[in-house]
């Protein structure tokens, strides 16, 4: 190492990408550490056993992976996967009708003006409010779904609307003058300009759904899941268990939502749209 | 020889509707008493006024007036985009009623669809039309080539320049082999160099191609280089001022007396419409 | 040469780190006093049972024959049946039952199993009829555990007694009054006071529920019909009766200790506790613990014998002040086990001895009560000792 010194290599080049990511990295690894820290103290602070420390948690989380826990007998891996699989139905029975419904409402405005004041009365409800009667009228099945499902419906159908009432008039113009009929206009012309806005919706819905499934799993869940875990463990003053369960949800949120970007942003560019 | 020959509006209506029998060829456009009136609440505004025009297939004609007089409405109501108060169009015998696939349309803002590549815009129109699979693939490259952006086929819209997207624009409508095509100021949007180059390549491709073609434009050194005939049309209520049919040889030298000489007409014409406001 | 990196941000981090790191290691050598809770009465033996549906024939299930109950496992199997929670005695029983008795696994519904198991799902018991009404159309659940007044609730309204919990355990120990152990050490004369009312209250209730008949008995049946029911008109006041007679209610310690102790191994036995995380907090074991949290000191003080029985000794007999104390009592939602808390409110007995019964909840679930106590936002609690015994047990973790 002769010509470089130490202090040069250190020397941040905000132009060269790798200099960025690191610094990225060593200030979000910093962040972490401050974070657990504050949280180490706090729970030796307050000596509440619902407030388990960073080490505890962390050995809850690993035994709950490896062997699981006795009351539902399985590894925290089957709570994820029943939650995540409601998530998904949830997420596709959204997706079958908001985009086809925001579509129309986005080229009818008769229809929009028909549907907007029973849409705008139920999109400020809460989606966990109705988990009790989702829950009961389904059968405790379908209830989880359902409330994830009016989640990520209003926000994907809003999105797709808007998109629909975005796009380029001329767009339109442009595939009538090259004998597209209503049917074409739509599928060849609106779907396809609208996916970003649904793709955006799809984004903002997730968020919302993934805080819906936990919420009603909480309330009450007929087939278990992650939010159900949580709140068994904390009736029995599993307070590790609980903040391990919790840990899992924030992962499984953060991981979401960073999938929806990422799913976001290729399409968009990918559809030249940005 | 001035180049100019003049024509009264009325006089050549009074021809055309006077019996002078011609086969009226697929191609051949007779737009007749056209009238469009914008209603709001509060107000109405006629936009365009006693428009009766006919244009022999094969002919580029422009339209040039005062800006915001309706030009873009004429096309419109053209492409059937939009409905006349009054009025008809007629294509080959044939009364127009709503868009068709018959007269297309190039936008100003070029309307291409950004989530199909240059290919795939171009085969819209044979997409919609039902064209087989190898077919459009077929006559959408013949058209890329015309225009020549043969080695952008399969790029995306964002990739490509003003001057290219316009191609790409004017290939999707040439490939569906329209009688006319509607041109909305198409070079508007891009850079004087690039727009002399835009103007030379449609007449190269129109060379290639015996389409009609309606060209608005605002500049008016564009509609004489282009044209056979310009109509310039009155403040608005836009009406037929005058039609000057320049019949200069082509490639035509802008530099040239008679060149400048009928742009200066023109652009006298337009200033006292102008002026008038 | 200037660096580009923001040094003073950086030194401003690494401090906080450094601190943190330092009053964090102080904090966790320092000694801290655990949360607990004292028992210090118990509320009623026995009052749960297990039911199914009406179309499911019982005999498939159990045949008992003078006294003796025999599972078949064959009927149990893959049968779907609600409980109020896994921190609820009844699910103890209902695991107990399944897994010793009939030998079968038990399952959190919705979890995929290979094993011939039954399967569980929690419902709060005052949603169960409805779920029972229903599944008669999705035969979805086939059963499930509850305690009274829902149980009897639930056979009235047309399923069917599989068996009572008393069958399965005579004399099992269910709900128990809990202290907050802070609350306990510091207000004493308050836990004395509440618990001098609650005796004679729970006298008061035994007696009229031995002699079953006449204005006393009908009006508590009232009561329990009121508090039973989480909407007027859903508990059958026959059902009220007979839920009445399938529960104990007794205040007495004794023996207690070694019921909990059975509690207990059986939660060992399930793996919900291990034995070390009693000896890391220094007992000598789960006999130990539990002594450490039955505390009879209070209730000996405040119960005399004179020959006609145990009663509860009257303000005078007990010396106490002319001041008046609040109390925060969680209760558990719909529960009539804990009628005589509510019976000695309704009567007054609380303003005797100087105590303001201020009611906490309904909590849903004994787990939510141990909450409430644990977090000192309640001071005693009616509660089942399963909750009890594995909150605290968890607590020293």
């Amino acid at each position: 190492m002769s010509g470089k010194t130490i202090i040069e290599m250190l020397n941040y080049d905000k132009n060269d990408k790798r200099h960025r990511f690191a610094r990225r990295a060593i200030i979000a690894a910093a962040s972490l550490v401050v974070f657990v820290l504050l949280w180490w103290n706090l729970s030796l602070l307050l000596a509440n056993p619902a407030i388990p420390t960073p080490q505890k948690t962390w050995s809850a989380l690993t035994y709950l992976f490896a062997h699981g826990d006795s009351v539902s007998g399985v590894t925290m891996w089957s709570h994820i996967s029943i939650s995540l699989r409601r998530f998904v139905y949830g997420l596709l029975l959204a997706m079958a009708v908001a985009v086809p419904l925001g579509l129309f409402l986005g080229y009818s405005e008769t229809l929009r003006e028909f549907t907007m004041p029973t849409l705008e009365i139920l999109r400020p409800i809460a989606p966990i409010a109705w988990a009790p009667i989702f829950i009961f009228t389904t059968g405790y099945v379908w209830g989880p779904i359902l409330v994830v499902f009016v989640g990520i419906f209003f926000p994907m159908l809003t999105n797709t609307m808007f998109g629909v009432k975005k796009i380029d008039p001329n767009w339109i113009d442009a595939a009538k003058t090259m004998g597209a009929t209503r049917v074409q206009v739509f599928t060849k012309v609106m779907f396809p300009a609208a996916v970003p806005y649904v793709m955006n919706g799809l984004r903002v819905g997730m968020g919302i759904g993934w805080m819906c499934i936990v919420a009603s799993e909480l309330y009450a869940s007929f087939g278990g899941g992650i939010g159900f875990f949580v709140s068994i463990m904390a009736q029995m003053g599993y307070w590790d268990y609980v903040f391990a369960g919790i840990a899992v949800i924030a992962v499984l949120g953060l991981l979401t939502i960073t999938v929806s970007d990422y799913v976001h942003k290729f399409i968009v560019r990918r559809m030249g749209m940005e | 020889m001035t180049g100019i020959k003049k024509t009264q509006a009325k006089d050549r209506l009074r021809d055309a509707l006077g019996g002078k029998q011609r086969q009226t060829l697929s191609g051949d456009i007779k737009i007749e008493n056209l009238r469009k009136v914008y209603r709001t609440d509060e107000s109405e505004t006629v936009a365009l006024e006693d428009f009766s025009l006919e244009i022999k297939k094969g002919e580029l004609i422009t339209i040039v007036g005062p800006s915001g007089c309706g030009k873009t409405t004429i096309l419109k109501l053209i492409a059937g985009l939009v409905e006349p108060t009054s009025g008809t169009v007629t294509i080959g015998g044939e009364v127009c009623e709503g868009p068709g696939p018959d007269r297309g349309m190039v936008f100003q803002d070029f309307a291409l669809f950004p989530w199909r590549s240059v290919r795939k815009n171009v085969e819209f129109g044979l997409e919609i039309a039902g064209v087989p699979k190898e077919e459009r693939r077929e006559r959408a490259q013949r058209y890329i080539e015309i225009v020549g952006l043969e080695k952008f086929a399969d790029a995306r819209v964002h990739e490509l320049s003003g001057g290219m997207k316009q191609r790409v624009g004017i290939a999707r409508a040439l490939v569906n082999r329209p009688d006319i095509i509607l041109m909305d100021e198409p070079f508007g949007a891009l850079d004087a160099q690039t727009r002399n180059i835009m103007q030379g390549s449609l007449l190269r491709i129109l060379e290639k191609t015996d389409q009609t073609i309606l060209f608005v434009t605002h500049s008016v050194d564009e509609a004489v280089y282009l044209s056979d005939r310009i109509v310039v049309l009155t403040k608005r209520p836009a009406r037929i001022k005058e039609i000057v049919e320049i019949d200069l040889p082509r490639p035509r030298d802008r530099a040239s007396v008679e060149f400048t000489s009928i742009r200066k007409r023109i652009l006298e014409e337009l200033e006292k419409e102008n002026v008038m406001e | 040469m200037k660096l580009n990196w923001n040094l003073k941000m950086w030194a401003v981090v690494a401090a906080l780190i450094v601190v943190l790191a330092a009053t964090g290691t102080v904090l966790a050598n320092k000694e801290v006093e655990k949360q607990s809770i004292s028992i210090v009465a118990r509320v009623n033996n026995d009052g749960s049972g297990i039911f199914v549906r009406g179309d499911v024939n019982v005999d498939d299930l159990v045949t008992i024959d003078g006294g003796v109950v025999t599972y078949h496992p064959d009927g149990w199997r893959d049968m779907l049946f609600m409980s109020p929670g896994p921190s609820s005695i009844q699910h103890m029983i209902l695991m107990d039952i399944v897994k010793k008795k009939v030998g079968l696994g038990f399952v959190q519904n919705g979890v995929p199993y290979t094993e011939p198991s039954v399967r569980w799902t929690q419902v709060a018991p005052g949603q169960m009829k409805d779920m029972m009404a229903k599944s008669k159309d999705d035969n979805l659940i086939h059963g499930g555990i509850a305690w009274e007044p829902h149980f009897a609730n639930i056979v009235a309204s047309g399923a069917k007694k599989v068996i009572s919990s008393s069958q399965y355990w005579e004399d099992h120990p269910c709900c128990v009054v809990a202290v907050n152990k802070k609350y306990m050490d510091t207000h004493g004369e308050q836990v004395k006071r509440f618990l001098a009312a609650y005796v004679k209250s729970a006298i008061k209730v035994g007696d009229i529920l031995e002699t079953g008949i006449g204005d006393e008995y009908e009006g508590l049946i009232d009561l329990v019909v009121r508090v039973g029911a989480p909407k007027e008109g859903t508990l059958d006041r026959n059902a009220a009766k007979v839920a009445m007679a399938n529960t104990t209610y007794t205040y007495e310690l004794s023996n207690l200790s070694d019921e909990l102790t059975k509690v207990a191994e059986t939660y060992k036995g399930l793996g919900l506790f291990s034995d070390e995380t009693l000896t890391d907090a220094g007992f000598d074991g789960v006999q130990d613990f539990i002594e450490y949290l039955i505390k009879d000191g209070p209730l000996s003080e405040v119960v005399v014998n004179d020959g006609s029985g145990p009663r509860a000794k009257t303000p005078a007999e007990l010396s106490l002040s002319d001041n008046s104390y609040r109390v925060d009592v969680a209760y558990l939602a719909a529960d009539t086990h804990q009628i005589a808390l509510h019976y000695g409110i309704e009567k007054g007995y609380f303003q005797e001895y100087g105590i303001y019964v201020n009611l906490m909840g309904p909590y849903a679930a004994g787990g939510d009560v141990m909450g409430a106590l644990l977090s000192e936002h309640a001071n005693i609690g009616l509660v089942g000792s399963p909750p009890a015994l594995l909150q605290s047990i968890n607590a020293l973790r």
